[in-house]
């Protein structure tokens, strides 16, 4: 859902149009821009840093925290208190197996991850949260911890702009190997067509959601794969297996259908049942029904 | 070693079909569009085949398709097997003669051994075969490369009661042998007889005979012939040995001896011997030679005693009442009708067609005296009539129309041409020996007494034979077969108008045998000749009853108690002049070896179940 956003806005949020920007910065930013610039009003602005308040010296505090204009006035050692200088880590988990190699509209599920992740990035890095990024296919590919040093968007967004298609998919190992090395709660956001066993990817999430993160899953499937708009008799291959199938959509259309609503009515429930919030995402539509999904969540989180 | 040969090879070019549905398959096999696909095992789990199991089935539908095609193929190119060893080393086959002249007193035993000797010396990687034969020949033994079998078969042979055929024997051998190198062995007793008249040379140049020679018993007495006359039977002897011999004779009837009788024969002669009883009407006569040195098959003959049977012939006039249209005809006729010779049956011309066309009743002879109320479609049924057997004698006198004789299906070139001629003419007959007036005996010249005023003048054909002439030189009876059947036209009346035949004594014979002459060969014969059968071959000598209740008597050829033997040369020049192309036999003899083994019908069975089980996968591939 767009709140408030005007139709000149909105192009900058179109996947096709956000292609054709040139570097995955640049990509990212419009994306932000263009989507908080489309709020009428944003719950979400004022998260910085912030004084919170004066505690007397302790025996172990920094000294670099000592205020030394109190000091000067009243001859005692104060420390400033500030709010957390990160708000929250946030961890995005993109990916990059052979099915998210498919796209019919121009830009391919894995692309328009990336697009997103980097949005998601960006608008991370402007709240000041701590930005990590994870890239897997059947292993894990790529991963940069959380962190809000300035310069670690860069680094992510460099990370974003290399990746490449990996083979199989199997998005519940990552998951629960970043579960494991997880020391603080933060919020975890999970970039997958989920075409993998539905069984271990919720427990994977379950896992997550067990060590006390806030979870969000987008679930990308290309418009073909939810209209399965074919006609001809079609040798469908595989991007992962290879495997071929020789098929008349015609005939099969309606049993695919049932067997993808199956699966997608499927994580809807059980992820809700665990606290994830879980968002199907077409690749054909805009981006900021994404971004609008994280940014509620994030707002929970506070 | 077996291989497989075709009948009719030309049918395999009907092979290159079975490229037809393989051309189609690859032509066919990329229609459906590739695409990349993230969900597919979504689809895996639609109701559909997958593409390793619907491509495995188009193979196999692809393989069934093919096959049935090369199995039509090959069925209609009719395969059998044929045994490669006697194809590649020749085949030798042992020719045995088993006519009733081999079967005196160890005449076929030796025949036996010189057939195993001759197994036995066949060339090593020859095939050898054995054929026996009289008047048919039979293959015992197929061209094999085993001698066991040959000699097993040559002990299971043994002499009939059939007559010697050279030609059959030695046709069929060379059947056997078909296009393959070979040889011919005939174990015979030379016998000069089985050189009959009858086919035509029928073994290949290329194929050598051997005439290996079996002795010939010293003498032979044989009875050759039984007629029943009024005086009592009258039996021929013939003596087939080089010296006289006294044959002692007896004669059965219905099984029991009630005479006996001895005459010495020359030799090389007959004789003929009467025996002074009277026969019963009906019953099995037969008379016996004792005649232990010779053939055991011609020491009997057998005569079937039965009353003729009427001769039933359709008088055609223009009413149907031949007693007042035909009087004096009609008055000759009755004699014989009386005495159960003749049955006399009216007919009006007009009715001629309906009653020659009634099922199962159809008159021997047809005696038309008119064609007045004969239209087309009963001249049309006298020629069908005629040229399935039946006799028909046309009487050219005032009543017969020329004109109507002309479409007697064609065969009216016999027919009188119009024109009467007044003139005081006398018949003659043109030859003794024709069985109508041989009949007539001495009598024959008291037709000269007949004054014939009128007459139709007949225009003889190729066709035609003229029986009688009248004594200005034209024709007076003529003669024409007519397929099955007989044509007689006399060229006059029969009726007092033309002519005072019927007032002379020979009116009356000579009108019987005319009729008699014409349904002659319809009347059931009473004796058959072994080898002879109008079913099935009759095999054996004595009294049988026909599978349509006739009883006949089977006696053996006269002509194999023909003593008379060839030398070994005479027969290898009779061998020479009996070679001749035999591709037609050779083709023959490959049919029915493949029509023994039939597997063209194994192959249209299996070629139908290809097709059931690729229309089964098909409908299931959709």
């Amino acid at each position: 859902m767009v709140v408030g956003a005007t139709g000149g806005e909105l192009r900058f949020l179109d996947p096709a149009v956000i292609a054709r920007i040139g570097s995955i910065e640049l990509k990212a930013r419009t994306i932000v821009e263009g989507f908080l610039a489309g709020l009428h009003r944003s719950p979400f602005k004022g998260f910085s840093v912030e004084f919170a308040e004066y505690r007397q010296y302790l025996l172990g505090d920094d000294l670099s925290t000592i205020d030394w204009k109190v000091y000067a006035r009243s001859d005692r050692h104060y420390v400033k208190k500030f709010e957390e200088e990160t708000n929250v880590d946030c961890h995005v988990l993109l990916d990059v197996s052979g099915s998210m190699g498919y796209g019919s509209t121009g830009v391919t599920k894995a692309e328009y991850a990336s697009y997103l992740a980097a949005a998601l990035a960006y608008l991370m890095n402007r709240q000041r949260d701590a930005v990590g990024f994870m890239a897997f296919d059947d292993d894990i590919v790529t991963h940069l911890a959380a962190s809000a040093r300035p310069g670690h968007l860069r680094s992510v967004l460099l990370e974003l702009d290399q990746v490449k298609l990996g083979s199989r998919s199997n998005v519940a190992k990552p998951l629960h190997q970043l579960a494991d090395a997880l020391v603080k709660r933060g919020i975890v956001v999970l970039l997958s067509d989920l075409l993998d066993e539905p069984e271990q990817v919720i427990r994977g999430l379950r896992h997550l959601r067990f060590r006390g993160a806030d979870v969000v899953v987008f679930q990308l499937l290309d418009h073909d794969e939810l209209t399965f708009p074919f006609e001809r008799v079609t040798r469908f291959r595989d991007l992962e297996t290879a495997d071929e199938v020789l098929a008349a959509p015609l005939e099969i259309r309606d049993h695919y259908l049932r067997e993808i609503n199956t699966l997608v009515s499927r994580y809807e429930r059980e992820l809700r049942l665990v606290g994830v919030d879980y968002h199907l995402v077409d690749t054909s539509k805009p981006l900021d029904f994404a971004l609008m999904s994280y940014l509620s969540t994030r707002s929970r989180h506070q | 070693m077996f291989g497989v040969s075709f009948l009719v090879p030309a049918f395999l070019v009907g092979l290159a079909a079975a490229a037809i549905p393989i051309v189609l398959h690859l032509l066919k096999r990329e229609t459906a569009v590739r695409r990349a696909f993230a969900a597919v095992f979504l689809i895996k789990r639609t109701p559909v085949e997958q593409a390793a199991r619907r491509r495995l089935r188009e193979w196999i539908l692809l393989a069934l398709r093919v096959t049935a095609l090369v199995l039509l193929a090959l069925a209609f190119a009719r395969p059998y097997l044929v045994d490669t060893t006697a194809q590649f080393g020749g085949v030798t086959v042992v020719a045995l003669d088993r006519s009733f002249s081999m079967s005196s007193a160890g005449q076929f035993a030796r025949a036996r051994e010189l057939a195993r000797e001759a197994v036995n010396a066949a060339p090593a990687g020859d095939a050898v075969a054995v054929v026996a034969f009289d008047e048919t020949a039979t293959v015992v033994v197929q061209p094999s490369a085993g001698r066991p079998a040959a000699l097993t078969a040559i002990e299971g042979v043994s002499a009939g009661a059939g007559a010697t055929r050279y030609r059959v024997g030695l046709s069929r051998a060379a059947e056997v042998i078909g296009t393959r190198a070979g040889r011919i062995v005939i174990v015979t007793d030379l016998q000069r007889s089985g050189w009959g008249a009858e086919g035509q040379g029928v073994v290949p140049d290329r194929i050598p005979v051997t005439a290996v020679t079996v002795g010939s018993p010293a003498g032979n007495l044989a009875v050759t012939a039984v007629s029943g006359g009024p005086s009592g039977p009258r039996a021929t002897i013939l003596n087939g040995g080089d010296g006289s011999r006294l044959a002692q004779l007896t004669l059965l009837v219905d099984g029991v001896e009630v005479d006996r009788a001895s005459v010495t024969v020359p030799a090389g002669v007959s004789a003929e011997v009467d025996f002074p009883v009277v026969l019963p009407r009906r019953g099995e006569a037969s008379v016996v030679v004792e005649d232990d040195a010779g053939y055991p098959a011609d020491n009997a003959r057998y005569l079937l005693l039965a009353p003729p049977e009427p001769l039933e012939v359709a008088v055609v006039t223009a009413a149907g009442d031949a007693a007042a249209e035909a009087f004096f005809l009609h008055q000759a006729l009755q004699v014989a009708d009386a005495q159960g010779r003749l049955a006399i049956e009216p007919v009006a011309a007009s009715r001629l067609a309906a009653r020659l066309a009634e099922p199962g009743a159809a008159p021997a002879v047809v005696l038309v005296l008119t064609s007045r109320g004969l239209d087309r479609r009963g001249v049309a049924a006298l020629d069908e009539f005629a040229r399935a057997g039946g006799g028909v004698l046309l009487v050219a006198g005032p009543d017969l129309e020329p004109i109507m004789l002309g479409g007697l299906g064609g065969v009216g070139q016999p027919a009188p041409a119009a024109g009467d001629a007044a003139a005081d003419r006398q018949l003659v007959p043109a030859g003794g020996r024709h069985p109508i007036f041989q009949a007539l005996g001495e009598r024959v010249g008291n037709l000269a007494q007949v004054r014939y005023a009128r007459t139709r003048a007949i225009e003889p054909t190729d066709e035609t034979r003229v029986l009688a002439w009248f004594s200005d030189g034209a024709a007076a009876l003529v003669e024409q077969d007519l397929d099955s059947g007989r044509l007689l036209v006399f060229g006059s009346d029969l009726d007092d108008a033309w002519n005072d035949f019927p007032r002379h004594p020979m009116f009356v014979p000579f009108v019987h045998e005319m009729l008699r002459y014409l349904g002659g060969d319809r009347r059931a014969r009473r004796e058959l000749l072994v080898g002879d059968g109008p079913a099935a071959r009759v095999e054996e000598t004595g009294f049988m009853t026909l599978a349509d209740g006739v009883s006949v008597a089977v006696n053996v050829n006269r002509a194999e108690s023909d003593p008379t033997r060839m030398s070994v040369a005479q027969f290898d020049a009779a061998v020479a002049q009996a070679r001749g192309a035999m591709a037609v036999s050779t083709s023959d003899a490959e049919g029915e070896q493949e029509r023994d083994q039939g597997y063209w019908r194994y192959g249209l069975g299996l070629m139908a179940l290809a097709f059931a089980a690729e229309s089964l996968l098909g409908s299931r591939m959709g």
